[in-house]
C-alpha cells in the first residue's frame, strides 16, 4: 500500500515537472546587428539583459556583423539554408532590395498578429514611414543618424582657426583647410567612407544633386551625372589633390581621433566611439557643411529592424524584443551610448529620459538640429541594385584617388548603374 | 516431385558468378566511400556552377531564370573583368617571385649558417604564419596609414619625404600594398618547405660533385637546383593555384577591392558578385572561366615543368 502511495506522488510529481517546464521553456531568437565591442556592443547587451529581466522565457543571443553589406549578405545564405534569423538591424541602402527579394513580416502583419501599434504612437510619421515601400513597411524605423563634422578645436587653434566660429560651408571649410595645410602641413579633412555611398550622397545631396531620378515615363534613372553630382564629387576630388583631405576610406576616423586632421565628416552615430578612443582633450562638432546658400539635405544613416523568424513563437518573441528596443527606455539606453537621434524626438527634453544628457552633450544637439534636413538614404531598386551601388563607389574611388576625373567616372558610373537597374517602376515608395 | 540440385553445382555456379560479376566489383566498393565523397563535395558543386551560370538567379528565389550564354557574354565585352583578369595575373607573378623564387634563394642562404643559427632564422621566417591573416591585415593598415603616424609613411619621413603617401586608396600603390602582406604571411611557409627541400638532398651527392669540381653558381645549377626540382614544383604549383585565394582576406580587410577595382582579383571578384550582389549566375560564369583558367595552369606545369624533373621512382 506504501509502495502504491509513494508511486503515485512520484508520477503526480512528475507530471507537475514535466507541465512546468513546458510552460516555462525558454525561447530563444537571434538578434543581427552591427553592433561590435566598439560600436554600440555593450549597449545591445545591456537591452537584451533588460528585456531578458522582464521577459524570463526569451532568450535573445547578439550575433553582431562589422558592416552592413556583410549582414545583408549572411542573413540571405541563412535564409537560403532555412535557417532565418530573427531579426535583423537593415542599413537604409538595403530597403528596396530588401523588399524586392526578402522574405520579411511586414510590420501590419506584426502588428495584426501581436499588436503594440500603440508603442509607435510617438514615433514621428515621416521617420516611421522610412520603411514604406510598395503601401507596406518592410520594418520598423530603428536607428537614425545624419551627418555632423566632429573637429578638434586645439588642432584649430595650433593653425590659427577660430575653433568658436567653425567653416560653415563648403567654400569657407576649402578656404579653411588651405590655411590649415600652410600651417601645420597636414589635411584639415577626413571623410570616413567605406563600401557604401552614404557620404557622397552627402555631398552630392546637399549640392542638390539626387542619385536616382523618376523619369517621365515612371521609371528610375541615375542621377549621378548631374552637374551637381559632378561638382559634388570633384570638390572632394580636389580637396584630396590639394592634401587638404586625406582619403582613407574608414581609417579617416582613426587620422581624425589620433590627431593626424582637423575634421572628421562622419555620422553622430560615431560620437560614442571617437569620445572613447579620442587621443586629444575636447571633441566639438558642427552641422554639415552648405554649399552656397543651399539647405543641407542628409541621408538618413542607421538602420530599420527586419523581421524574418517564421515560427510563429519565435516571430511573437523578436516582435516584443522589437517593442522593448524602441521604448522611451529602449532608445534612452540606444541614443546615451552611440548617439543615434531619438527616434522619438521629445525624449530629448524630458527629463526622465535624455535631457540631462543632452545637457552635458553638445554634439547630440548638432544632430537633432538637422532632423528637418534629413532625407531617405538611396537605395537602388531591383536585384542589380546592389551592383549599381558598387558601381557608383568605385566612380567616387577613381575620381578620389585621380584615375577620373569626377566628370568622366561619374557619367561611366551613370550608364552602368542605368544598364544595371534597367527599367524599375518609381512609384510605390516613400521617397 | 521437385528436382534435387547437388549443392557441389550451386557452389560452382556461385563460384562463376562471383568470379564473372561480383569480383570485378570489389575495387570499385574499396574506393566507394572515397569516390563518393569527391563526387558530392567536389564534382557535384563544381557541375551545380556551371549549370548555375547559364541562370539570373539571387540565391534565395525559387525561380532561376535560364539566360543562355547571356552571362559569359557579358563576362566578355565588361571591362572591369578584363581589368580584374590581368590584376590576377600581376598577383600570380608578384607571388612567383615573393613566394616561389625568394624563399628558395633565402634557404639556399640559410644552408651556410650553422644548425643553431637555421632553427632561429626558421622560427623568426614561419613567425608571420602563424598570425591570423585578418589580425596580420588589421596590423598592415596601421603600417599603410596615410599619416605620418603609419609606419611607412613615419620611415618615409625621416627621408625626407613630407607628404603621406596614400598607400591603399591609390591606384598605382594598393595591389602591391596588398600583395605585400599576404606574400609576407606565406613566404615563411615556403621557406620552410624549400629548406627541407635542399637538406634532403643527399650530402654524399654534394661531396661527390664538389670532388668532380663543381663550385658555387654550377653546383647550385648542376646538382642542387635538378635535384631539389621536386620540391621547387611544388612550392610553384601550390603559389599558382593558391595565390588569389592567399590575398583574399587581405583585400577584404584592407581595400574591399578598391581604389576603383584597383585591387581586386578573381576570387574577391567572385565573392563579390555571388555573396555581396547575389548575382550567382554571373559569379559561377566568373568562376567557370577561373576553374578553366586554373585547369590550363596545371595541365601547362604538367606538360612543361613535370618532365623535367628528377623524382626519385
Amino acid at each position: 500500500m506504501k509502495l502504491r502511495l509513494l508511486l503515485s506522488l512520484c508520477g503526480l510529481v512528475s507530471v507537475f515537472s514535466i507541465s512546468t517546464a513546458a510552460a516555462q521553456e525558454k525561447i530563444t531568437i537571434e538578434y543581427w546587428n552591427i553592433n561590435t565591442s566598439t560600436f554600440g556592443g555593450p549597449q545591445v547587451d545591456a537591452l537584451i539583459a533588460s528585456f531578458e529581466a522582464k521577459n524570463p522565457n526569451i532568450n535573445v543571443e547578439s550575433r553582431p556583423k562589422d558592416r552592413y553589406d556583410t549582414l545583408v549578405q549572411d542573413a540571405q545564405t541563412a535564409i537560403a539554408g532555412g535557417n532565418p534569423p530573427d531579426i535583423v538591424q537593415i542599413g537604409w541602402p538595403y530597403l528596396r532590395y530588401t523588399s524586392a527579394t526578402l522574405p520579411y513580416i511586414s510590420i501590419e502583419s506584426l502588428v495584426e498578429k501581436y499588436g503594440g501599434a500603440e508603442a509607435f504612437a510617438d514615433i514621428p510619421k515621416n521617420i516611421f514611414d522610412l520603411t514604406l515601400v510598395n503601401g507596406e513597411h518592410v520594418g520598423l524605423a530603428y536607428s537614425l543618424s545624419n551627418a555632423v563634422v566632429y573637429y578638434n578645436p586645439e588642432l584649430f587653434r595650433k593653425a590659427g582657426l577660430d575653433p568658436d566660429n567653425p567653416p560653415r560651408t563648403i567654400q569657407e571649410w576649402t578656404e579653411a583647410a588651405a590655411v590649415f595645410k600652410k600651417a601645420l602641413n597636414l589635411p584639415l579633412i577626413a571623410i570616413d567612407y567605406s563600401g557604401d555611398n552614404w557620404a557622397i550622397e552627402n555631398l552630392i545631396a546637399s549640392n542638390g544633386g539626387n542619385l536616382l531620378i523618376c523619369e517621365a515615363d515612371g521609371t528610375f534613372a541615375a542621377g549621378v551625372s548631374s552637374p551637381e553630382a559632378v561638382e559634388a564629387l570633384q570638390t572632394w576630388a580636389d580637396w584630396v589633390a590639394k592634401g587638404y583631405a586625406v582619403n582613407a576610406l574608414d581609417q579617416a576616423r582613426t587620422v581624425f581621433w589620433t590627431g593626424q586632421a582637423g575634421a572628421l565628416f562622419w555620422s553622430i552615430a560615431g560620437r560614442g566611439a571617437i569620445t572613447s578612443n579620442k587621443t586629444f582633450d575636447e571633441l566639438r562638432a558642427t552641422t554639415y557643411p552648405q554649399f552656397g546658400d543651399k539647405p543641407t539635405r542628409l541621408p538618413t544613416g542607421g538602420n530599420m529592424l527586419v523581421f524574418f523568424a517564421s515560427d510563429p513563437a519565435r516571430q511573437e518573441a523578436a516582435w516584443r524584443f522589437a517593442l522593448h528596443l524602441v521604448s522611451p527606455e529602449g532608445i534612452t539606453e540606444w541614443t546615451k551610448g552611440t548617439g543615434y537621434i531619438p527616434l522619438i524626438p521629445k525624449l530629448a527634453e524630458d527629463p526622465k529620459y535624455l535631457a540631462s544628457f543632452y545637457a552635458e552633450n553638445p554634439i547630440q544637439r548638432v544632430a537633432t538640429r538637422q532632423i528637418e534636413n534629413m532625407i531617405v538614404w538611396t537605395s537602388f531598386p531591383g536585384e542589380n541594385g546592389l551592383a549599381a551601388g558598387a558601381a557608383l563607389f568605385r566612380a567616387v574611388q577613381a575620381a578620389l584617388g585621380g584615375q577620373l576625373t569626377a566628370g568622366a567616372a561619374l557619367s561611366a558610373a551613370a550608364k552602368e548603374i542605368n544598364d544595371l537597374i534597367g527599367n524599375e517602376p518609381c512609384s510605390g515608395t516613400s521617397r | 516431385m521437385a528436382t534435387r540440385i547437388p549443392s557441389a553445382k550451386i557452389l560452382t555456379a556461385c563460384r562463376a558468378w562471383y568470379n564473372t560479376y561480383l569480383k570485378k566489383l570489389v575495387p570499385y566498393l574499396y574506393i566507394a566511400p572515397a569516390l563518393n565523397f569527391i563526387i558530392i563535395f567536389v564534382f557535384y558543386p563544381l557541375a551545380r556552377t556551371f549549370q548555375i551560370s547559364f541562370y539570373e538567379w539571387n540565391i534565395i528565389r525559387d525561380r532561376q531564370n535560364y539566360v543562355g550564354l547571356e552571362n559569359y557574354i557579358r563576362l566578355f565585352f565588361d571591362p572591369n573583368f578584363r581589368q580584374i583578369l590581368v590584376q590576377s595575373l600581376i598577383y600570380l607573378l608578384i607571388s612567383v617571385f615573393a613566394v616561389v623564387a625568394l624563399p628558395i634563394l633565402l634557404a639556399l642562404l640559410a644552408l651556410q649558417l650553422t644548425d643553431k643559427e637555421i632553427d632561429l632564422y626558421q622560427s623568426l621566417m614561419f613567425f608571420p604564419t602563424v598570425i591570423p591573416t585578418s589580425v596580420a591585415a588589421l596590423v598592415w593598415v596601421w603600417f599603410y596609414l596615410p599619416t605620418r603616424t603609419g609606419l611607412f609613411n613615419a620611415l618615409l619621413h625621416l627621408f625626407g619625404v613630407t607628404q603621406p603617401v596614400q598607400w591603399l586608396t591609390n591606384s598605382a600603390t594598393a595591389l602591391p600594398a596588398v600583395a605585400l602582406v599576404s606574400n609576407w604571411k606565406v613566404m615563411g611557409f615556403h621557406f620552410l618547405i624549400a629548406l627541407a627541400g635542399l637538406k634532403a638532398i643527399p650530402r654524399d651527392c654534394l661531396e661527390a660533385a664538389y670532388i668532380d669540381g663543381a663550385h658555387g653558381w654550377s653546383l647550385i645549377r648542376h646538382v642542387i637546383l635538378p635535384l631539389f626540382a621536386p620540391t621547387g614544383l611544388f612550392i610553384l604549383v601550390i603559389t599558382l593555384l593558391q595565390g588569389l585565394e592567399y590575398v583574399f582576406v587581405p583585400i577584404r580587410v584592407m581595400t574591399l577591392g578598391g581604389p576603383a577595382n584597383a585591387s581586386n582579383n578573381l576570387m574577391y571578384a567572385i565573392y563579390q558578385e555571388g555573396f555581396q550582389f547575389f548575382r550567382a549566375g554571373y559569379a559561377s560564369a566568373m568562376s567557370v572561366v577561373m576553374i578553366t583558367l586554373f585547369g590550363g595552369f596545371a595541365y601547362l606545369q604538367y606538360r612543361l615543368l613535370d618532365r623535367r624533373v628528377n623524382y626519385d621512382r
